[in-house]
């Protein structure tokens, strides 16, 4: 953790910093033992509930604060607390409009598919997403298409999250005596034998503290574990900025003082597109068309997340549901835009006003530390390890689940015993775990280009097929492998043309107003971000070849639209 | 040949799609408002003519902080007053019930679940519903 605030004497930020790694310790440690706690209670629930259906979903009976803050937590990644207040700090204002469509998120994400997604899970017993496509369209290669690209998306995002973790951990340990110490010499060998100079042994040993937390604790507990342990990341996320609001608005002597400061000094920081990053002055923060882009992101693409309707297909009655939504807008609401105002007001509190570029990421703690007591810092310091572990979590048993329910028992070994699925369901998800944890070690670069590739890619491959064929009762098996592939396809082709840079001679023309100057980009056609062309493709395809392909047998209609009789 | 279309009149799927509907409404009209006021007194504006409301500049608090608040008093009647708090279904299927898979193999859902679908034997009919009666 970087605490080397620039203001008073030298003996203060020693003090300070002793201060903050007591309390990052104790805020980590407390932390630790509440996971592990409950790790313990869920796996005690395995052995009195069915074990398939109690491990990969809870048996769906996920009660109001369970589904609230298990959905938030799942949805906040590490991003939240670390990149997001960074961005803030930098751009200014502009970050109210860039977040400005988690206004609707709760309510489309959860709503939209929620009611009759738990209803038509309930009706064959189905516990993954794969489960219901394979059910509804009667076809096992569908459930296996469904599943090849869940694995795909999760195992590249997984890898991606493990090396979020392990950058957060190491930043949070980097300072407390012996850390670096102990990581050089444990690891440092290893780090050079495996050509990992560039991250070190104080990374490598953060990644492997990190990840067997997570992989322990989800794979002995389930998805119980994983949704308890949601809520008190929830918690911790929550009441930190909740507390911390006030305190940062006092410290900056208000938000009309932070208005005319801001208006004075740099008024880019007051208007859209924000302000451009120092060494890149002339590229626009935030376009209109990316803002446009934002509110499918975010809210649309949202509700397309495999991991996110696992969740809905587990709650206990429609009451559950709504109060949950309910729930999610007011801890949105208490989150977001106070964050966007935390640290707006930052650049008028004394000793965080003009941090270098290299210290934004850290603006969280550094503000903490400059206006909270030292406890709140470390409750603060361990939010975004909450929130990337409540993240990993749950696609780490997505991923098993895959293997273990779509690809074993439903594809090779229907009569699959009880004490088989038990030790396969536990060791499949350690295993994963720990594959992922060595890819880590030598993860791949731009984390949130991976991060935001996978969360489009799995809505433009999942959103339209899963919405048309609970919602729509001509929807054909054809035309939901058409919707599948034609998202994922789209998707994978616009980041390709991006990455190799093939069209980049049509830049400045309608057809790609801009490429985005970083290696890894997507293109981004008229300006749109691909999610917005993957859905939009995904939809068409499942609409017209639907339409062409013959109506879908009597018999499955009826089971899934007409009236029970 | 084939038996009629059936009619899609459960009830749960009929709220949910209007419900969805108004979801999707909603989600439309914060998209339009919010850009179009963000559009039109955000960008290209000459910041000497920005104003603040409590220290928020002006097309923040009227292009996202107003129609924050009113999507949370819209998912407050949502939630509380117009979405119906529908049976969901007993969450285990009936025996017999779940239309075949026409697989590659006898597929079982879970050890202990009750239903089996044969579909290599063809002795559930899709839809399955004729069993069930």
């Amino acid at each position: 953790m970087h605490v080397e605030l620039a203001i008073g004497p030298l003996w203060a930020q020693q003090a300070r910093n002793t201060e903050a790694d007591a309390s990052t310790l104790i805020a980590f440690g407390l932390y630790m033992g509440g996971v592990f706690v409950l790790a313990l209670i869920a796996h005690k629930m395995l052995s009195k509930r069915e074990f398939v259906g109690e491990y990969f979903l809870g048996s769906r009976t996920l009660g109001v604060w369970a589904l609230a803050f298990s959905f938030a937590a799942t949805s906040a990644s590490g991003g939240s607390f670390m990149g997001f207040p960074s961005l803030i700090y930098t751009h200014g204002w502009v970050l109210a409009l860039w977040i400005g469509s988690y206004m609707v998120v709760p309510i489309v994400t959860m709503g939209l598919l929620g009611k009759r997604l738990n209803q038509v899970a309930r009706k064959t017993n189905a516990i993954t997403i794969p489960d219901v496509l394979r059910d509804r369209h009667h076809s096992h290669g569908l459930g296996l298409l469904a599943m090849g690209i869940i694995a795909f998306f999760m195992i590249v995002n997984l890898v991606a999250q493990f090396k979020a973790g392990g950058l957060i951990l190491e930043t949070l340990f980097r300072d407390i005596p012996g850390y670096t110490w102990t990581a050089d010499n444990a690891l440092g060998a290893f780090a050079h034998a495996i050509g990992q100079d560039d991250l070190g042994p104080g990374y490598l040993l953060a990644l492997l503290l990190f990840g067997a937390t997570v992989v322990a604790y989800t794979s002995y507990g389930g998805f119980k574990a994983v949704v308890w342990t949601d809520v008190m990341q929830g918690v911790v996320m929550g009441i930190g900025v909740l507390i911390l609001l006030p305190l940062a608005l006092k410290a900056a002597g208000g938000l009309p003082a932070v208005y005319d400061r801001l208006a004075e000094e740099t008024p880019s920081h007051l208007l859209p597109p924000g302000t451009p990053p120092p060494d890149k002055p002339d590229l626009q923060f935030l376009p209109f068309s990316l803002a446009i882009s934002f509110f499918f992101m975010w809210a649309i693409s949202g509700a397309g997340q495999p991991g996110t309707m696992v969740r809905l297909m587990a709650f206990k009655e429609s009451k559950t549901l709504l109060r949950a939504i309910f729930t999610v807008m007011v801890y949105y609401s208490c989150i977001y835009l106070p964050l966007v105002v935390i640290f707006v007001a930052a650049r008028n509190i004394p000793g965080v006003a003009d941090l270098p570029p290299e210290k934004t990421d850290s603006v969280m703690p550094i503000t903490a530390l400059a206006v909270a007591p030292s406890w709140l810092a470390g409750l603060l310091i361990a939010a975004p390890f909450a929130a990337v572990m409540s993240t990993v979590d749950s696609f780490l048993l997505l991923i098993s689940s895959n293997l273990v329910r779509d690809f074993y028992q439903r594809t090779i070994n229907p009569d699959a015993s009880e004490r088989t699925m038990r030790w396969l369901s536990v060791t499949a998800t350690a295993v994963v775990g720990m594959i992922v944890l060595l890819a880590a070690m030598r993860p791949p670069q731009y984390l949130q280009y991976i991060i935001v590739f996978v969360g489009s890619g799995l809505a433009a491959s999942f959103l339209a097929p899963i919405g048309l064929s609970i919602y729509w009762p001509r929807m054909t098996r054809v035309g939901t492998v058409a919707s599948m592939l034609g998202g994922f396809l789209t998707m994978l082709t616009l980041y390709v043309l991006g990455w190799t840079g093939v069209a980049n001679f049509l830049e400045g023309t309608w057809l790609v107003p801009l490429v985005r100057p970083i290696d890894f980009a997507p293109l981004d056609l008229c300006g749109l971000d691909p999610v917005v062309w993957g859905l939009g493709a995904s939809l068409t395809l499942g609409v017209v070849v639907s339409l062409l392909s013959g109506l879908p047998p009597a018999g499955v209609v009826r089971f899934y639209f007409s009236r029970p009789s | 040949m084939s038996e009629p279309y059936p009619p899609t009149d459960d009830p749960v799927f009929r709220h949910a799609r209007r419900e969805a509907l108004v979801i999707l409404g909603l989600w439309l009209t914060c998209l339009l408002y919010t850009l179009t006021v963000c559009y039109f007194w955000g960008y290209n504006r000459d910041p000497a003519t920005l104003t603040d409301v409590w220290g928020i500049p002006d097309w923040v608090f009227y292009g996202i902080f107003f129609p924050w608040a009113f999507c949370d008093l819209f998912t407050i009647w949502f939630c509380f007053f117009h979405a119906k708090e529908d049976d969901l279904g007993a969450g285990e299927a009936v025996p017999g019930t779940t239309p075949d898979l026409g697989g590659w193999a006898d597929v079982r859902r879970g050890p202990g679940s009750p239903e089996q679908i044969q579909t290599n034997r063809g002795s559930v009919r899709p839809g399955g519903s004729d069993d069930a009666r």
